[in-house]
């Protein structure tokens, strides 16, 4: 009797513990899922960074600088009015 | 037992047995599965499963001396199409046209068997995404990196450009190409059966990504030099144009500008459109040569600046050559060594070189780094040409003496006149600033060695002031700043009628700024200018406004 008890209270454990083991897997396999999907997200927010410091680079050129004061008739400064911050 | 219990017991028996055979079976089945063809399965089930992606990191970028990028890599994307895959091929056509991809065909099946149809590159990744969340069945995007110039096409001659295997052509992308390189990474990735990503190993961008190099040049300086030289090169039709800004006592170049350049959208027939005449290129150096052969005089003591020299009116000849001047100067007799430098006296320069000796003289041009590679940090430096001493006739001898018979390269010339600049020591020049922000001993400033002494460079900056003072270099007198320089008009030598051309010359001018105390020295030098040649008026006037905006962005202080 005493052994029959024994059997069936390892048979519960066994089947609690493969339970918990086959839970945590696939717990395991969607916080994979995730992490790549979070891995795609960031790769794809760093590029963007990325053309829009290009793009930023681009605007400020200094060829676009010299383009628009062209555009807009803007004349060079007198030396006298130029003033040199120390920075 | 009765006869009904033993055969109720026995039907029992063989449903048990019927069960247990089944059981075994499964079991067995299982072991088969599980254990036997284990390996077989595994190994079929890693191959749809389990992919190994090979990954390039992202190359570095070129950056000038204020870290602004030159070259820098941005991720694109490059679309395609799998005929076989594709089920609505109007709504593909109609989704595509709206970024501008226009697709011919009415018909997949215009596209024969290929299972792989690129249709647009340089796509960005903002659409792709809105394309991708139509779910379209057989259209496809591979990313990659294209290489942008956010500063304009600036210095391409010497950025080079990229292959389209990411490797550097030319220029600092081919020379640096194992710093800039990205590194090749295998990442391991599980698929599952929609081809999802289960997982993938996650890789620091940063491990794996190019290093920058950042370069001496500033942006600013290059953009005027540029501006400068295409508006003079466009006026004046020359097959060549070249420009070095230089900082004498450092030999960091601020500025190296050679014509006609190129873009990335260039289509290149031949690889010589992607040379660099400011290291590539060699010429007859004409007048600006004169330093050297009075620079060595003079540091030997041979000759001093109080001196005369007969030049006979401006004639001479030499095995019956005549050398001659400019008649325009109207040299008398005999002229000081100041006059035989402002008015660019070749017959002056040949009396000097005779003072000086062939054998004094050959050893201080290799001084002054001629016929020498400058180990500027760019690929396709050239040495120029220089006949060995023991070789020189009188004519030979008499030609050298005012930089003709020989052949240069701009890097040379700016390097002398550096020297000159900075008190005698001939310097390295240096073109990388840093790698990664790293400093490395072989990429830096190196004195080379010294040249002439302090007091020989004083004096030679003193007659080179007089040049633009009073001489042939007028045109390049800034306004408010003292300017030393030499003019430089040269025959080039017409290989087709063996003899020097009247048609063909070199117009070249270099100069420092200011007279004493140079902050930079700049070279200018058009090859074959059409119409007038005379440096004075096509190298100079172009120097004066190279010299003028540059003095003022660095707020250089007037002294005159």
């Amino acid at each position: 009797m005493k052994f029959k008890m024994s059997i069936k209270k390892l048979c519960i454990f066994f089947a609690i513990a493969i339970f918990i083991y086959v839970l945590e897997q696939n717990y395991a396999k969607i916080l994979d899922y995730k992490v790549n999907v979070l891995d795609k997200e960031y790769k794809k927010l760093a590029d963007e960074n990325n053309s829009l410091k290009i793009k930023r680079e681009s605007i400020l050129s200094i060829e676009t600088m010299d383009r628009i004061s062209k555009e807009k008739n803007l004349k060079k400064p007198y030396d006298a009015s130029v003033i040199n911050l120390d920075r | 037992m009765p006869k009904k219990q033993r055969e109720k017991i026995s039907r029992l028996a063989l449903i048990y047995l019927f069960f247990f055979a089944i059981f075994f079976i499964l079991i067995a089945r299982l072991v088969y599965v599980q254990i036997i063809c284990y390996p077989k399965i595994s190994k079929r089930v890693n191959r749809m499963v389990l992919k190994e992606e090979e990954v390039r990191g992202q190359r570095g970028a070129i950056l000038d001396v204020s870290g602004r990028p030159l070259a820098v890599s941005e991720r694109n994307y490059s679309v395609f199409l799998d005929p076989s895959q594709i089920k609505d091929f109007a709504g593909i056509k109609k989704t595509l046209a709206v970024y501008g991809i226009n697709i011919k065909e009415n018909n997949p099946k215009n596209f024969k068997s290929s299972a792989y149809v690129p249709i647009a590159a340089n796509l960005s990744e903002q659409a792709v995404e809105q394309i991708r969340e139509q779910k379209f069945a057989g259209l496809g995007f591979e990313s990659h990196y294209t290489r942008r110039h956010p500063q304009g096409f600036i210095l391409m001659p010497t950025l080079g450009l990229l292959g389209s295997a990411e490797h550097g052509l030319s220029g600092i992308e081919f020379s640096f190409d194992k710093y800039l390189l990205g590194k090749l990474t295998k990442v391991d990735q599980t698929r599952d059966g929609a081809g999802r990503t289960i997982s993938r190993e996650i890789i620091n961008p940063e491990n794996v990504s190019g290093k920058d190099v950042r370069l001496t040049i500033d942006v600013n300086i290059q953009f005027i030099v540029e501006q400068e030289l295409k508006s003079a090169f466009a006026r004046n039709g020359a097959k060549h144009a070249v420009c070095i800004v230089q900082d004498p006592y450092t030999g960091r170049i601020l500025a190296m500008a050679s014509l006609p350049d190129f873009s990335p959208n260039t289509k290149i027939t031949d690889i010589s459109m992607l040379r660099n005449y400011a290291v590539s290129g060699v010429f007859e150096p004409g007048s600006t040569f004169k330093i050297v052969a009075i620079a060595a005089a003079l540091n030997e003591g041979i000759i001093s600046a109080d001196d005369y020299f007969a030049v006979d009116g401006g004639r001479l000849k030499i095995d019956g050559y005549e050398i001659s001047d400019d008649p325009v100067h109207k040299m008398s007799k005999y002229e000081n060594l100041s006059t035989i430098m402002a008015y660019s006296s070749n017959v002056g320069l040949v009396r000097i070189g005779q003072k000086l000796g062939k054998k004094m003289f050959y050893r201080y041009i290799r001084k002054f780094g001629f016929y020498s590679l400058s180990a500027i940090d760019l690929p396709g430096e050239e040495r120029g040409t220089l006949p060995d001493a023991r070789d020189w006739g009188a004519l030979t001898f008499a030609n050298i003496s005012f930089g003709q018979a020989m052949y240069a390269t701009a890097i040379q010339i700016t390097n002398a006149y550096s020297a000159i600049a900075n008190g005698g020591i001939l310097m390295k020049p240096v073109i990388i600033e840093s790698i990664d922000g790293k400093q490395y001993k072989r990429f830096a400033a190196r004195q080379v060695r010294r040249v002439i002494t302090e007091q020989t460079a004083r004096e030679v900056r003193k007659l080179l002031r007089g040049v633009v003072d009073f001489g042939t270099g007028k045109s390049a007198k800034v306004s408010g700043y003292s300017v030393a320089g030499k003019t430089g008009t040269g025959q080039k030598y017409d290989a087709s009628i063996k003899q020097y051309s009247k048609q063909k010359y070199t117009s070249s001018f270099a100069g420092m700024i200011p007279a004493e105390n140079p902050k930079v020295v700049i070279f200018v030098m058009f090859d074959e200018p059409r119409g007038d040649y005379y440096a004075a008026s096509i190298a100079a006037p172009v120097f004066k406004r190279i010299a003028e905006r540059t003095a003022r962005y660095l707020n250089i202080a007037k002294d005159d």
